[in-house]
């Protein structure tokens, strides 16, 4: 066939059978185009790809050399501004226990709305449910740090603490939480709670026994990367952790800091030195991230394999 | 006490056999964690409001046409104008960067490369989600600007008629259109990861029957895929913006703040409502606190709309809808 | 924000029917565990051993320093933030009981944060306006203002391969003004003659919070430039022309960030971030860079009036003198409603007034010239307290 013959209708607004047909004669044509396409959609990947590259590459060779054991186990507390030395030790401790109380709150509460949502909820008030969790997954984190401002640090007088951290972080946590959970238990399959059901096991007991332990591999999954979220969060700490140069070991009195929330405050300096600081802890605080996100990734990837 | 009735997912069983304690309990508290979350979407709103109003009445409608930011002065002076135009503006143009970006690669992965290799690589680009803001906001600052320079100063002296890309006193550096590549670069594997749920929704039979009539790979994109997913695109995208619009600390250490209205995005300065409330809370008196917390609802009802919108669409295109009834 | 997107979830895959429990609880549980041993390891507060190039005066810490004990806070100017840290680092080393906070917020804000009542003190470069004065005496009786740091305003640069640039007061002017907006400008070359300069757009950077160090900055700007710099002196003023940046450490942080920026600072910051300062042209003729001496030559030439609020003189006839140079002031209650944290504030005052004032070279501040110390501590010893 030869490609420059003039098809007999006219191309540009063709029927879908002649445009698909191979003899219309434009077929080297529409081979170019494909090539070209599928190139531009393959080259889109690549774009995307680069980022994570520079990203990552750029903060470990920026950090790596700086996260030492004295930065891992020292907190900020008498560190003069144009002094080298000082640490995260503080941070890190306050990102885990806000995190930690992030979790105890947004987990249980996370897994009934999806119970809720899949094994009773009915109606109109189940479709407005699962509607505002979903919404609620796209409230701004700076957002939900101002709500635990307003309505916990100022209205109820309780002051910045890792707790107002946590509960802002929970806020952020929570839909997270009950989207993975509804997902993994709408897969758990109809015939095991009738099983169950049959035994004469109540539904309950069914939920907990049967229901949940099925779906538990996925629950952890999305419990994981929910962790893994949160614990990058800085806006909420601005807010109500709002920072602390020392070791607070206690969440619920007094300011405290976080991993991110030092980042962010090295960050924000001029000097050489807090700079250097903020790499290392941003190194630190991906490493964290990273190791959450790829083992929680492992833990579905391993039951793929194991239904195959 | 039951059959193997199908409906046996509906809580109708409980009112057809007898109520067992144990079922009316739990029932009543998984319903009361649901009830718990439109108190908690509801409260927000509630709350917000009541700590903003005392700023509203202090700058009256000044609130939305004001640029600066002195709620602290006597007498205070500030409103979102400045904040507003440019959360908008740097989130659009995030959206023009990213979403062909993660069109693409979501295409790619879906409709051409093998399953393995498109899996695996989905995984890396889910990645690119769980990196703290941030880190990409020190990266952006120390790694991204400078590189970015030589880019804008191209733009500038080749595009530079056009207003957007005129940088008037030729400089260039943490503008809104650095804030806007990080932005796209935080947004891309978003939209990236719901459209490679939307792509995969489209029926095999649409495609293959687009393959039997002779199409290319890229004409069955374009004629089955596409049109299929338009609506879970918008979906997408929307969800992006929602996103982009609430970015704080990476838009906070990348953007040379500046309040400042106009269209020339390479020059450094401009502001957002998230990054504002992230540099000014800590120096903020009680009016500045107030008044944040009233920007704050701002952008708290502007995402909401943005996300009920998205969520609207995506519901109705049947992608989260699908399951049990 | 890291993005709470469901879907990525969701789209895992699941196993419905777990074989190997156990294995994928401990897959869980090793961050767990590993963190848990991170916070259980013994961290510490003491960084003692650890600052490298700590500047503390370690050998004068324990003898003569009065200790008092309780919590004080302070926020205001950004420009004594670096010295003032230092103070507090070293006085809680030598008086384990005292804490002090101070936030760099600027002058404006401190001012407003202790008129409010929610600081203890603040730290101002420029002294109160009567109608500020007359607020906060409304709220802590009579207040006192104390000089207790000088140090140089650096003009700061980061312009590719430019290392030593000289600039005089009307091409200093002519920047900050917008009138002057590239590198390789006519004035100067003029003031740098045989550098080879850019020709990349100048990006000033300026203070977006009420600021002292603008105050002076400016001050000095109305003085020495008149004709050129028209928008007069104050912590806020209506900038023609650049950026703005939160707080000294922002405008030193942009300024790095910025190839061809130009700022000011107070030189510990300029020296923190390793940016170049500008040689600036004195009255004398003399092109002279923000040294501890040329400040302290400056300085001299200011006149101090009873109630220390001192009027810098920003055309200082000594060659030697750095112009833009200036002091700053702790702005106290005369009688602080709080017995110990009155004396917390007086003993800490004095500290930074005597054994303080030596950490101010190798911070690259100034020290207070000898007679401003003796006034300003009798000023000290006014505190009831």
């Amino acid at each position: 066939m030869t490609a420059t013959t003039t098809p007999p209708f006219d191309t540009s607004a063709p029927p879908p059978g002649g445009l698909l047909s191979n003899r219309s004669g434009n077929g080297r044509r529409r081979g170019v185009v494909n090539a070209v396409a599928c190139t531009g959609l393959g080259l889109a990947v690549l774009i995307a790809l680069i980022p994570l590259v520079a990203v990552l590459g750029y903060t470990i060779s920026k950090g790596a050399r700086v996260v030492t054991v004295n930065f891992l186990t020292h907190s900020m507390r008498g560190v003069g501004p144009l002094d080298r030395g000082g640490g995260a030790y503080h941070a890190i401790l306050g990102t885990l226990e806000q995190v930690a109380i992030a979790s105890i709150l947004a987990v249980p509460i996370g897994l009934l709305v999806a119970i809720y949502i899949v094994e009773y909820g009915r109606g109109p008030l189940r479709s407005a449910v699962r509607f505002l969790v979903d919404v609620m997954t796209g409230i701004p984190s700076i957002v939900a740090g101002l709500f635990i401002f307003a309505f916990w640090v100022l209205g109820l007088g309780q002051g910045f603490s890792g707790l107002a951290a946590g509960f802002a972080l929970a806020v952020l946590m929570l839909p997270v939480v009950v989207r993975s959970a509804e997902e993994m238990l709408k897969l758990v399959p109809d015939s095991l709670r009738e099983a169950s059901f049959a035994l004469g096991v109540p539904r309950w007991r069914t939920i907990i026994s049967v229901v949940l332990p099925t779906a538990s591999a996925g629950i952890t999954t999305g419990v994981m990367l929910a962790v893994a979220r949160v614990s990058g969060e800085t806006a909420p700490l601005l807010l109500t952790a709002f920072g602390f140069d020392a070791i607070r070991t206690s969440p619920f009195k007094g300011s405290q800091s976080g991993l991110p929330l030092f980042v962010f405050n090295q960050a924000s300096s001029a000097f050489d030195v807090a700079v250097r600081r903020a790499w290392a802890g941003a190194v630190t605080l991906i490493a964290i991230v990273l190791v959450l996100t790829v083992l929680a990734r492992f833990v579905a990837g391993r039951n793929r394999l194991e239904v195959n | 006490m039951t059959t193997t009735d199908p409906t046996a997912m509906s809580p109708s069983i409980l009112r057809r056999g007898k109520v067992r304690r144990g079922d009316a309990v739990f029932s009543f508290v998984a319903q009361a964690a649901g009830v718990f979350v439109l108190i908690l979407i509801v409260a927000i709103g509630v709350f917000l409001v009541g700590r903003a109003v005392p700023a509203f009445r202090l700058a009256g409608l000044h609130f939305f046409t004001e640029k600066t930011w002195f709620p602290d002065n006597a007498p205070p002076v500030f409103g979102i104008a400045a904040l507003a135009f440019g959360t908008v503006l740097s989130s659009l143009c995030a959206l023009v960067l990213a979403v062909p970006v993660a069109l693409g690669s979501a295409l790619f992965l879906t409709e051409l490369a093998p399953p393995r290799l498109g899996r695996w690589t989905g995984y890396m680009l889910d990645l690119l989600a769980a990196v703290p803001s941030v880190v990409y906001g020190l990266w952006g600052v120390y790694y991204l600007v400078p590189r970015l320079i030589p880019v804008e100063r191209w733009l500038n002296d080749t595009l530079g008629f056009i207003p957007l890309f005129d940088s008037r006193n030729g400089t260039y550096g943490r503008s809104l259109f650095a804030a806007s590549v990080v932005l796209a670069i935080m947004v891309l594997p978003i939209v990236a990861a719901i459209a490679r749920e939307v792509f995969r929704q489209v029926p095999r039979a649409d495609k293959e029957a687009a393959l039997a009539l002779g199409a290319t790979r890229w004409e069955t994109i374009r004629l089955s895929v596409l049109p299929y997913s338009r609506s879970g695109i918008v979906g997408a995208i929307m969800l992006g913006l929602g996103r982009a619009l609430g970015e704080t600390i990476a838009v906070a250490l990348v953007l040379a703040s500046l309040f400042k209205v106009d269209f020339h995005i390479l020059e450094p300065g401009g502001n957002t409502i998230a990054a504002n409330i992230a540099t000014k809370f800590g120096e903020a008196g009680v009016h500045g606190r107030e008044a944040l917390i009233a920007s704050g609802l701002v952008l708290f009802a502007i995402t909401l709309v943005v996300n009920v919108i998205a969520r609207g669409v995506v519901y109705r295109t049947g992608l989260a809808a699908e399951g049990k009834p | 924000m890291p993005p709470r997107y469901p879907a990525l979830v969701a789209s895992q895959p699941v196993n419905l029917i777990s074989k190997n429990k156990r294995s994928r609880w401990a897959v869980v549980a090793l961050p767990v565990v590993s963190l848990a041993l991170v916070a259980g390891a013994c961290g510490s507060d003491n960084n003692a051993s650890s600052s490298g190039n700590s500047t503390s005066s370690t050998d004068s810490r324990a003898a003569s320093v009065t200790c008092a004990s309780g919590t004080i806070s302070g926020a205001g100017s950004t420009f004594v933030q670096t010295i003032a840290q230092q103070w507090i680092k070293d006085y809680a080393a030598a008086c384990p009981g005292a804490t002090v906070n101070y936030q760099g917020v600027g002058s404006g804000a401190g001012i407003q944060q202790f008129t409010a009542g929610t600081v203890d003190f603040a730290g101002s470069d420029v002294a109160m306006k009567p109608e500020e004065q007359t607020a906060a005496e409304a709220k802590w009786g009579p207040v006192v203002h104390i000089p207790w740091a000088a140090g140089g305003i650096a003009v700061e640069y980061n312009v590719k391969g430019v290392s030593d640039l000289k600039l005089s007061p009307t091409t200093v002017a002519g920047i900050f003004a917008g009138k002057i907006t590239k590198w390789d400008d006519a004035a100067i070359k003029a003031d740098n003659s045989g550098a080879t300069l850019p020709s990349t757009g100048i990006q000033v950077v300026h203070r977006s919070d009420g600021s002292g160090t603008t105050a002076a900055f400016t001050a000095y700007l109305t003085a020495a430039a008149p004709t050129v710099w028209t928008a007069g002196s104050s912590k806020d003023v209506p900038w023609p022309t650049g950026q703005g940046a939160k707080g000294s450490d922002g405008v030193t942080a942009a300024v790095k960030q910025t190839d061809g920026a130009i700022g000011y600072a107070e030189v510990s910051f300029a020296k923190g971030g390793s940016l170049g300062m500008a040689k600036i042209k004195n009255p004398a003729g003399q092109w002279v860079g923000p040294d501890g001496s040329a400040v302290s030559a400056a300085l001299a030439a200011a006149t101090v009036p009873a109630d220390l609020k001192i009027k810098i003189n920003y055309a200082p006839t000594d060659p030697s003198a750095y112009p833009i140079s200036t002091t700053t002031f702790v702005i106290v209650p005369q009688k602080p409603a709080d017995a110990a944290k009155g004396k917390l504030l007086k003993a800490f005052i004095t500290y930074a007034l005597t054994k303080g004032q030596q950490s101010a070279d190798s911070l690259y501040y100034a020290p207070l010239p000898g007679a401003l110390v003796t006034q300003a501590k009798t000023a000290v010893d006014s505190i009831a307290a």
